[in-house]
């Protein structure tokens, strides 16, 4: 998942708006069922009319912190603070601030993050690169057993039994725990841990660890799943065969600020004229590489002057070329005005289970052009009729030659994202959407509660 | 400072990029598309490899059949014993002197070496397979291009030869139009008459005796003027 970097967070939740040509739209006017129903989605049933009763609620996942950099750690916070703000929310997780290492640099135990309870796990131990390195060439690369999968799974980390042996002997204190993203240790035995509570929400993209057999199973095991997307949810359903499984397409919000000063980011980097933006982590695997060599060869074919402004940590080494701008780390306020300045957002990355960059650009009205490949972000830009999509270096060209040239289709796009956003991603339908799967759950198990026949022969007699 | 507005828009991305697919089909016409190439590139490589018990998709094959093409090594492999009979105590007799194996020399290393060589094979045959593909794929650009400047080329010599029987042409209708100045400024006496159709019929006569129609000398039918070496081709 592609995702902006918040630098700040507030404790109390702000429910935004988004003003609508003058008439303040309504949140409870969105239609969170308009993604059409599908086999195993939840049908809920009230529990005293619409009202949410707030539950005990474990957030479970490899990362946790305003520090910590990854799109699936970002979209659990979001999500933790907003139903905070409903429910008794805790987030346990490990001590590790790096993907890679798992090193322990956070300090076990409670710690509370923007009001937000956080427990945090020691890591047994590290990961072992070289011997990651082996598994993960057995486990992709040819015939494997199960066995080696699970070696895999142990390397890959946040290798930390002791959360896991926290979650087994305190299922009692939690109503319903939710795990982000499948692919990591916690998840893995966490879910079968607390399985009858388990809600899960796998950020899982199109890549070979979805096949590994070990996951096949998993994904039957929750008692929930929470979908960013139609398109993964259509490529878990083909993977692993749990259509039966209870679930809907949630993804996330985003904290969109009421009025953005596109000057702000202009100013401070000294970039005039026309730019395309692209927001996130800038890297290979995102299609950085791509990126810029479609870019540099669009500007030497069609002398444009649209600059290529990158917004972002770093991972390679970015081209020296005079229309490349790499503007680094930005704090909120500059980032939606560089976003708000925009020709439009190019999203090059293949592999997103969903971009969050993508619909923030949609929520500010702006015109995205991604990449093709990325079945997400491709059905995303189709349902929306909010962006064009790039499948080799000539399509990108017509597209942005198009995009460039043409304001009105630019505006007419950004419209269309901005009520796409509105309809599917604004925080009030994302949290209607979660409680009303809690709720669903809820009231599935006062059933099951009541129909229970009582323990004991005598309770059973006198009762 | 700007607040979002949101209107409707009729806007249909899918007729938008059918319609950028359609004119980028038509502006590469006659060339290849990626995965035709791609395709390509697999049949150039049975061509190559069948030979060799190799076919187009022996990555997957070698892939599929690791043990078959690859040699397998773990830590164990050098313990293990072929025997069926007896193979468990043959490793575990290796394992318990591996201590004084280890005193003549230090087998990690080799270990190591032979582990990590397995996973290299499988590196180098993707390697391999990419750049056979890559160079077929260059080969296919290549004459692709070489075609291409030939019309090009032809095309050129077309117009340089297009270019010089409109020069001629239009340096005989200067040189007619002079001419017949001077003859009707002198039309007073009928002599001069006279000499204009006689000197008309001989143009005539002239192309009637190198065999071409009285037009075959304008534009694109090749020139009648015997200097400017065009036989009448329209070229590429």
């Amino acid at each position: 998942m592609a995702a902006a970097r918040p630098t700040h967070a507030t404790e109390t939740v702000e429910k935004p708006e988004v003003s609508t040509g003058g008439t303040r739209w309504n949140p409870a006017e969105c239609q969170p069922g308009r993604i059409p129903s599908q086999p195993g989605e939840l049908r809920s049933r009230p529990l005293g009319g619409t009202e949410t009763e707030p539950l005990r609620l474990g957030f479970v996942v490899q990362r946790y912190g305003e520090d910590v950099n990854g799109g699936a750690e970002y979209h659990c916070r979001l999500i933790a603070e907003h139903l905070g703000a409903v429910h008794r929310v805790e987030v346990l997780t490990s001590c590790a601030k790096d993907y890679i290492t798992w090193r322990n640099e956070h300090k076990a135990g409670l710690v509370r993050i923007n009001g937000v309870p956080v427990r945090r796990f020691k890591v047994r131990r590290p990961r072992d690169p070289d011997r990651f390195g082996r598994l993960s060439n057995r486990v992709f690369l040819g015939k494997h057993a199960r066995e080696e999968e699970l070696a895999w799974l142990e390397e890959q980390g946040p290798f930390s039994p002791s959360l896991v042996r926290y979650l087994r002997r305190r299922e009692r204190n939690y109503d319903y725990f939710l795990f982000f993203s499948y692919r990591y240790y916690h998840s893995f035995y966490g879910v079968q841990a607390v399985r009858p509570k388990a809600i899960l929400v796998p950020t899982a993209e199109r890549d070979e660890v979805i096949r590994l057999t070990i996951f096949r199973d998993l994904f039957r095991l929750p008692r929930a799943i929470v979908y960013n997307s139609i398109e993964e949810r259509a490529m878990i359903w083909e993977a692993t065969g749990n259509r039966n499984v209870a679930g809907d397409v949630v993804g996330v919000g985003s904290d969109v600020p009421e009025t953005t000063d596109e000057g702000l980011f202009r100013d401070k980097h000294g970039i005039e004229g026309p730019y395309i933006v692209f927001v996130g982590r800038v890297d290979p695997n995102k299609g950085c590489e791509t990126l810029f060599k479609y870019y540099r060869r669009y500007r030497k074919e069609t002398d444009s002057k649209l600059k290529l402004v990158l917004v972002g940590g770093r991972q390679m080494a970015i081209p020296e070329d005079s229309g490349i701008y790499y503007a680094g780390f930005l704090s909120e306020p500059e980032k939606w005005g560089a976003l708000v300045g925009a020709e439009l957002l190019v999203m090059p990355s293949e592999l997103e289970s969903l971009s969050m960059v993508t619909l923030e650009a949609w929520s500010v009205g702006k015109a995205v052009l991604v990449n093709g490949k990325c079945d997400v972000l491709k059905g995303q830009c189709l349902r929306s009729d909010a962006g064009l999509y790039y499948d080799n270096y000539y399509e990108f060209k017509e597209a942005l030659t198009l995009l460039e040239s043409d304001e009105t289709l630019r505006s007419g796009l950004g419209i269309n994202g901005q009520r796409y956003y509105r309809d599917h991603y604004h925080w009030a339908v994302i949290e209607e959407k979660y409680n009303r799967i809690l709720r669903a759950l809820r009231a599935q198990d006062d059933a099951r509660e009541v129909k229970a026949p009582k323990k004991g022969f005598f309770a059973r007699w006198i009762g | 400072m700007s607040t979002f507005n949101a209107k409707g828009s009729d806007v249909d991305v899918e007729a938008i990029m059918s319609n950028i697919r359609r004119r980028i089909d038509k502006k590469r016409k006659g060339m290849y598309t990626e995965d035709e190439v791609r395709e390509i590139a697999e049949m150039k490589l049975d061509a190559v490899l069948d030979s060799k018990e190799f076919n187009s998709d022996f990555v997957a094959a070698f892939l599929a059949r690791d043990a078959t093409w690859n040699f397998s090594f773990n830590p164990e492999t050098i313990y293990a014993s072929s025997r069926a009979e007896g193979g468990g105590f043959i490793r575990s007799v290796r394992r318990l002197l591996n201590p004084f194996l280890k005193l003549f020399f230090n087998p990690n290393p080799v270990i190591s070496a032979l582990s990590r060589q397995t996973d290299l094979n499988r590196y180098y045959i993707i390697l391999l397979h990419n750049m056979a593909e890559e160079v077929t794929r260059l080969n296919l650009e290549l004459t692709n291009m070489k075609a291409r400047l030939r019309t090009m080329g032809i095309r050129v010599d077309f117009q340089a030869k297009r270019e010089k029987s409109f020069e001629g042409l239009t340096t005989r209708r200067e040189t007619q139009s002079s001419s017949q100045g001077a003859h009707s400024s002198s039309s007073a006496s009928g002599e001069g008459e006279r000499g204009g159709t006689r000197q008309r019929g001989g143009r005539r006569n002239y192309r009637r005796r190198r065999g071409g129609k009285p037009n075959e000398g304008r534009l694109g039918g090749g020139s009648s003027d015997p200097r400017d070496g065009n036989s009448g081709k329209t070229g590429g």
